[in-house]
């Protein structure tokens, strides 16, 4: 304690790493290939060798610069090289502390520390620090234990251990062909940087011909399409699942928990009093078996790529309730009290049919102007109408499903977003805005749009809509009180 | 207190709205050749939609906009074809503030932007006084509100 503190010394490679790694191997390469002939190598790569040397006299520079006091009540850090920047948070601004293990971190009995306020950058932590594991430690026991010794409703130690089944119904649930399909093209291009182009190339001729192995009796265009989709999400499917494994959620006072992950261990600690809402998430497949995922908003939970803000992965009707009062007994899912009347059913289905008749129309021109192409458009015609028809069932169970509910302070609100099915939870007091939307058509059928706004970190919104406007107003003047 | 934005919001909407007429003609009418049918049919379009626009829609919405602020919340009400009331409850408030504008200073108005985590509200063509008067009252005397979902006790708000 009051004493100054600096990063692990690993710091000086590990904050240029990206850069290190792309002159580095070409560095390697080049002795390699000049049969270990120092002084040609030296010759040959003397202007990259000396950028290497800058880099990491940079990272020393910058390792010596960072450094940080713990006080009883906070931490003061200072940052910057050029440009000095000093400041003093207090242990009880912070949101949450996260403490992240990479597997090559281990052998260096290192971790890297996250903090954050519901203040400060939207895109990176407030301070992050590459500390010793024994530091780190020591920082946790400043920052998350007080919160951790304070009391509340839930008392003692409270854990909850999900089935792996659930991490992979997680997985199934959450995972974004988008994410994975990235992932793969970053993979493929980095590779080609560090490893060269012969073996990039290698990489796209084995995945042709795997799709010309599979594409039997499909058109090629729709094989290599169901292909990139089919992997994309295959991959994201794999990288959720091995971020989410082990996964273990515990509640102490006003502290929780959360550790996850192989590859990388992390364990997240989060005040209880600044998480902003908790959101439960369905899709149709889901919602037809009963199942939930729960997610969590709080300032630097879920924040980096591919994060998922998890509390509980996957669970039945009974297990929410049951596993909400173990961990957040605060937060209490109410009954719908306000929704959609039976006269704004066809308000949720003109935008699914008329999606569908837009798709038809569109390739029933195709089919007729290119011929050639028939077979081709009759598998896209049916391939772009199944999300239409699924979109047309999510929208009437979305009938049943939107809503408002209130339990003294606690207020649930059910909404539906593209093909999932939300259910927010949230304090009174974490709702930022209110606006209620009433279009002309509206007006005549007597409802409106409700968009809240909830406390948090990146704008967020809610959008319920259709709720009769009589049960708007009286949600309004409920809100005020 | 309530209130209305100045007139001279309805006078700057329409000058823009004339303005983009002007420009969208002057693009048909060097694009499209002399004459043609779509020359004519988005000229008239062009021309129906300002008279629509100066005369019946923007007179109406800004007969729409108002601004209210009590005790509980501070609402912003606007919009004809959809009508919108965005309201912010006053203990969600963290901070008020006046923006000025090259704008603003010729015509002599203000906008008064409302901040919480997550979300904000900007009344916009506030007359000067006006202006004032709400950032006074919006600007919040005590330290942002603490999460009430623990109470003194450490139990749960109730």
């Amino acid at each position: 304690m009051n004493e100054i503190q600096r990063q692990h010394p690993l710091f000086v490679v590990h904050a240029f790493s990206k850069y290190l790694i792309l002159l580095i191997f070409p560095l390697l390469r080049s002795f390699v290939l000049l049969q270990g002939n120092v002084l040609a190598w030296v010759q040959g790569t003397w202007f990259d060798i000396l950028v290497l040397l800058g880099i990491i006299g940079a990272g020393v520079a910058q390792w010596w610069c960072i450094r940080y006091t713990l006080y009883p009540e906070g931490v003061l850090a200072f940052s910057g090289v050029l440009i000095q920047e000093k400041r003093y948070i207090p242990y009880r601004n912070f949101s949450s502390i996260v403490m992240e293990e990479p597997f090559y971190l281990l052998p260096f009995r290192a971790a890297r520390l996250r903090l954050e306020t519901d203040s400060g950058s939207t895109r990176h932590a407030d301070l992050t620090l590459l500390l010793r594991r024994r530091q780190a430690e020591q920082f946790l026991n400043c920052g998350a234990g007080r919160f951790a010794a304070e009391p509340c409703r839930a008392e003692g130690k409270r854990s909850y251990h999900p089935r792996a089944l659930y991490i992979a119904i997680l997985s199934l649930i959450t995972s974004n062909t988008i994410t994975g399909v990235l992932f793969a093209a970053t993979f493929l291009s980095q590779s080609g940087k560090v490893l060269g182009e012969q073996f990039e190339r290698m990489l796209l001729n084995s995945f042709t011909r795997l799709v010309q192995f599979l594409a039997f009796k499909i058109p090629p265009a729709a094989a290599l399409a169901a292909a990139v989709l089919l992997g994309g999400w295959a991959l994201a499917f794999l990288i959720t699942l091995v971020s989410n494994l082990r996964f273990r959620a515990e509640r102490k006072g006003r502290l929780l928990t959360v550790k996850s992950g192989i590859v990388t261990r992390k364990e997240y600690y989060l005040a209880v009093e600044r998480i902003n809402y908790v959101r439960f998430r369905q899709s149709l497949v889901t919602r037809i078996f009963g199942f939930y995922s729960a997610f969590l908003n709080c300032t630097g939970y879920g924040k980096e790529r591919n994060e998922l803000a998890v509390l509980l992965p996957a669970v039945g009707d009974e297990e929410l309730k049951r596993s909400l009062r173990l961990l957040l007994p605060e937060y209490r899912i109410s009954r719908r009290k306000y929704r959609p009347w039976i006269r704004t059913v066809s308000r949720f289905l003109i935008p699914p049919l008329t999606v569908m008749l837009g798709i038809a129309l569109l390739f029933a021109a195709l089919y007729l102007l290119f011929p050639r192409f028939r077979e081709t458009t009759l598998f896209f015609a049916l391939m772009a109408m199944v999300p239409a028809v699924w979109w047309f069932f999510v929208k009437i169970a979305a009938y049943f499903h939107v809503g408002i509910s209130i339990k003294e302070d606690i207020y649930t609100f059910r909404y539906t977003f593209g093909y999932a099915f939300f259910t927010a939870v949230l304090h009174k007091d974490k709702i930022a805005r209110v606006e209620v939307r009433q279009s002309l058509f509206q007006k005549m059928s007597r409802c409106a749009d409700v968009v809240v706004h909830p406390f948090s970190e990146k704008r967020a919104h809610f959008r319920l809509h259709n709720i009769q406007i009589d049960e708007v107003e009286a949600f309004l003047r409920i809100l005020g009180r | 207190m309530e209130g209305k934005i100045s007139r001279k919001a309805l006078i700057v909407w329409e000058t823009a709205a004339f303005a983009a007429a002007c420009l969208a003609a002057a693009i048909i009418w060097f694009l499209l050749p002399d004459g043609s049918f779509f020359w004519y049919l988005l000229l008239w379009l062009t021309g129906f939609v300002l008279v629509f626009c100066e005369f019946l829609y923007l007179p109406l919405r800004y007969e729409n906009t108002l601004y209210i602020a009590n005790g509980e919340y501070v609402e912003y009400q606007r919009g004809f074809l959809i009508f919108t009331r965005t309201r912010i409850l006053r203990r969600a408030v963290l901070y008020a503030s006046m923006v000025r504008t090259p704008l603003s200073l010729l015509l002599r108005t203000r906008t008064v932007v409302i901040c919480s985590m997550g979300a904000r509200i900007a009344i916009p063509f506030l007359p000067v006084k006006d202006a004032e008067v709400l950032l006074a009252n919006l600007t919040p005397r005590e330290p942002a509100l603490q999460p009430r979902i623990f109470d003194q006790k450490g139990k749960c708000h109730e």
